[in-house]
């Protein structure tokens, strides 16, 4: 044979062998690529749905009424459009149906939305008729893959349906305990009486209380250390009285119940979501992504919204990639300023700076403050009042060692303000720990 | 005699085109990967320190270890625009600047601090993580060869920022 032949023969062979490769690895970048795409849209989405939150109900549940639930959840939706840039197109409709679950978490327990438009045939509810008889019409999810999921537009809001609330709560023997986002807790208990009783507090104040009614003989010592069932492991073992005494142990467990029963949950509606679809030969399946400890961990300490997202499969040779993006939206801290006056010219100073370089003389640990309130600086009755008004805020600090700022007469400054524009209104130019908080 | 030098070079033709040839493409095909795999690395450190408005030394040695395994001599850069507000006394309003800081001055103070100190993100302020490789990649090096020039330092590269912060807190 000639050279070319050769070379024919070998670039038909290479063709053949690399081709394969080359689009195996193109697939994947671009599911990754997807992938990413989904993950920030539903990122945004998120932040939005935890926008409309009541910030002024932090202690108690940002999310207390069904209309502020369906508020947050119709954010949430509208915002996906946008970015998906299929708003009041026909897509939008078909959007809620790549999310199995949305999950509102509150400072008190969690909120699922889940799609209840699908019957148990995976039939969706379009509305009535438009001759105007009074019989619903429906529309099979199986005759429609190739086009349009859903005809009418408001199906997805008759369809959508958001649960109550659910609790974090765990049996520890005889002792029922609720779980919330911040540091408290409640239990159920009944003393020997057979009388229930619900206490709630942090685990130290809740420690005191059991141990007066120990000692008054209302409850046994020994039922508290009653431990919760399906507990195999020494890490994953707790009793009502480590909860009570092990600040560590508390908090571990707290997170254990929390995400495996959040878990649970959006498990169940994902295979929910997946009945439909096995039952009309649809080959597309729904799985739960792996969420590693420290995202939950980092999710878990503020009220947040997650979703799940899976978009159409794609294919790849004869296998199909998942397309699915899993994320949170939570609140960020506020920062909070107040403005001094050097030299004869106004600046602005973050509240929660640790080192400012023109106003540490004047701040002092929050300790100390509360030596104010004791009187050992001996301030006038006003000035106590003024410290009162703030009581909470010092509190708050005194937990994260963050310094409260007083001024050259011992005063605690009044007047805070929630962002850098309105000190820059007054006139005020930044320090800065403002612009750098670090 | 003409046929047994064309079937020679076209032997040792095709033996080079198949070992290196094939060699080359797919190292510059696992760049591809590499590059998807930091692309990752860094799309999840930058949305993370957005949303909770702070850089941990834990999630910057999570992201490292991603991308030095994808390929090790790799620069990282950070930029922080932290973002601040003063009066614009011609005008009566305000106006908006921005202060950059780098991970020359970011990083001593999460990892040389021993403690679990993290730095803190505001929100407004930008955020953006630069990664290119600083030496070539195998692909480069390879293909350098073949068209006799020199290897390409640059050929990974990722770039991805975003303001801080989706909701305030009291």
């Amino acid at each position: 044979m000639k050279a070319s032949d050769w070379i024919i023969i070998f670039s038909i062979i290479f063709i053949c062998f690399t081709s394969i490769v080359f689009f195996g690895i193109n697939q994947d970048r671009t599911s990754t690529v997807v992938n990413e795409e989904y993950a920030n849209m539903l990122t945004i989405a998120c932040h939005d749905t935890v926008k409309t939150a009541d910030l002024e109900l932090i202690k108690t549940g940002v999310w207390p009424t069904e209309e502020s639930r369906q508020s947050a959840l119709a954010a949430f939706y509208s915002t996906l459009a946008y970015c998906m840039n299929n708003e009041y197109m026909e897509e939008e409709k078909s959007n809620h149906l790549f999310i199995p679950s949305v999950v509102l978490i509150d400072v008190d327990g969690y909120y699922v939305s889940y799609n209840s438009a699908l019957d148990d045939k995976g039939n969706v509810y379009i509305g009535t008729s438009s001759s105007g008889n009074e019989y619903s019409r429906w529309m099979s999810m199986a005759d429609s893959t190739g086009g349009d999921i859903i005809a009418n537009k408001n199906a997805y809001k008759e369809g959508v349906t958001i649960s109550p609330i659910n609790t974090w709560t765990a049996q520890y023997g005889d002792y029922t305990v609720r779980f919330y986002l911040n540091d408290e807790m409640s239990v159920i208990y009944s003393d020997a009486s057979g009388k229930t009783y619900v206490q709630k507090g942090t685990p130290e104040k809740l420690k005191k209380e059991f141990e007066q009614l120990v000692k008054e003989g209302k409850i046994v010592d020994s039922t508290l250390d009653g431990v919760a069932p399906n507990r195999n492991t020494a890490d994953t073992r707790c009793s009502f009285r480590q909860l009570l005494t092990d600040s560590g142990k508390f908090d571990r467990e707290k997170s254990y119940v929390i995400v495996s029963q959040i878990n649970n949950e959006v498990e169940y509606y994902i295979n929910y979501h997946n009945a439909f679809a096995e039952e009309n030969d649809i080959p597309y399946s729904y799985t739960m992504p792996d969420i590693k400890g420290e995202s939950w961990h980092r999710l878990l300490k503020n009220p947040t919204a997650i979703a799940f997202m899976q978009g159409r499969q794609m294919q790849t040779g004869k296998q199909f990639t998942n397309v699915y993006a899993l994320s949170g939206g939570e609140l960020v801290k506020q920062h909070k300023y107040y403005i001094t006056e050097e030299g004869g010219k106004l600046y602005y100073h973050n509240l929660y700076a640790k080192n400012c370089p023109l106003y540490t003389t004047d701040c002092v640990d929050v300790d100390e403050v509360v030596n104010f309130k004791g009187g050992q600086m001996g301030l006038t009755p006003d000035v106590y009042e003024t410290i009162d008004a703030h009581q909470e805020w010092y509190k708050t600090s005194k937990s994260t060692g963050i310094r409260v700022p007083i001024s050259d007469e011992g005063d605690p400054v009044e007047t805070l303000y929630d962002s850098m524009e309105e000190c820059a209104r007054q006139g005020a130019y930044p320090c800065e720990c403002a612009i750098n908080h670090n | 005699m003409d046929d047994i030098f064309g079937r020679l070079f076209a032997i040792v033709l095709v033996i080079f085109a198949l070992f290196y040839l094939h060699i080359t493409i797919m190292a510059k095909k696992q760049d591809t990967t590499a590059q998807s795999y930091i692309d990752n690395a860094v799309t999840e450190f930058v949305d993370n320190a957005r949303s909770t408005a702070k850089i941990t030394g834990d999630d910057y040695e999570k992201m490292a270890t991603k991308i030095f395994a994808a390929h090790a001599p790799c620069r990282i850069n950070i930029y922080h625009g932290a973002s601040y507000v003063v009066p614009d006394p011609s005008t009566g309003d305000i106006k908006y600047h921005k202060e950059y800081y780098s991970e020359n001055e970011i990083l001593p103070l999460i990892l040389d601090s021993g403690t679990d100190v993290a730095y803190e993100l505001k929100e407004g302020d930008y955020l953006k993580v630069v990664v290119y490789n600083t030496t070539p990649t195998l692909g480069d090096r390879l293909l350098s060869v073949f068209f006799m020039s020199a290897a390409d330092s640059k050929t990974l590269f990722t770039s991805y920022g975003g303001y801080v912060g989706n909701n305030i807190e009291d």
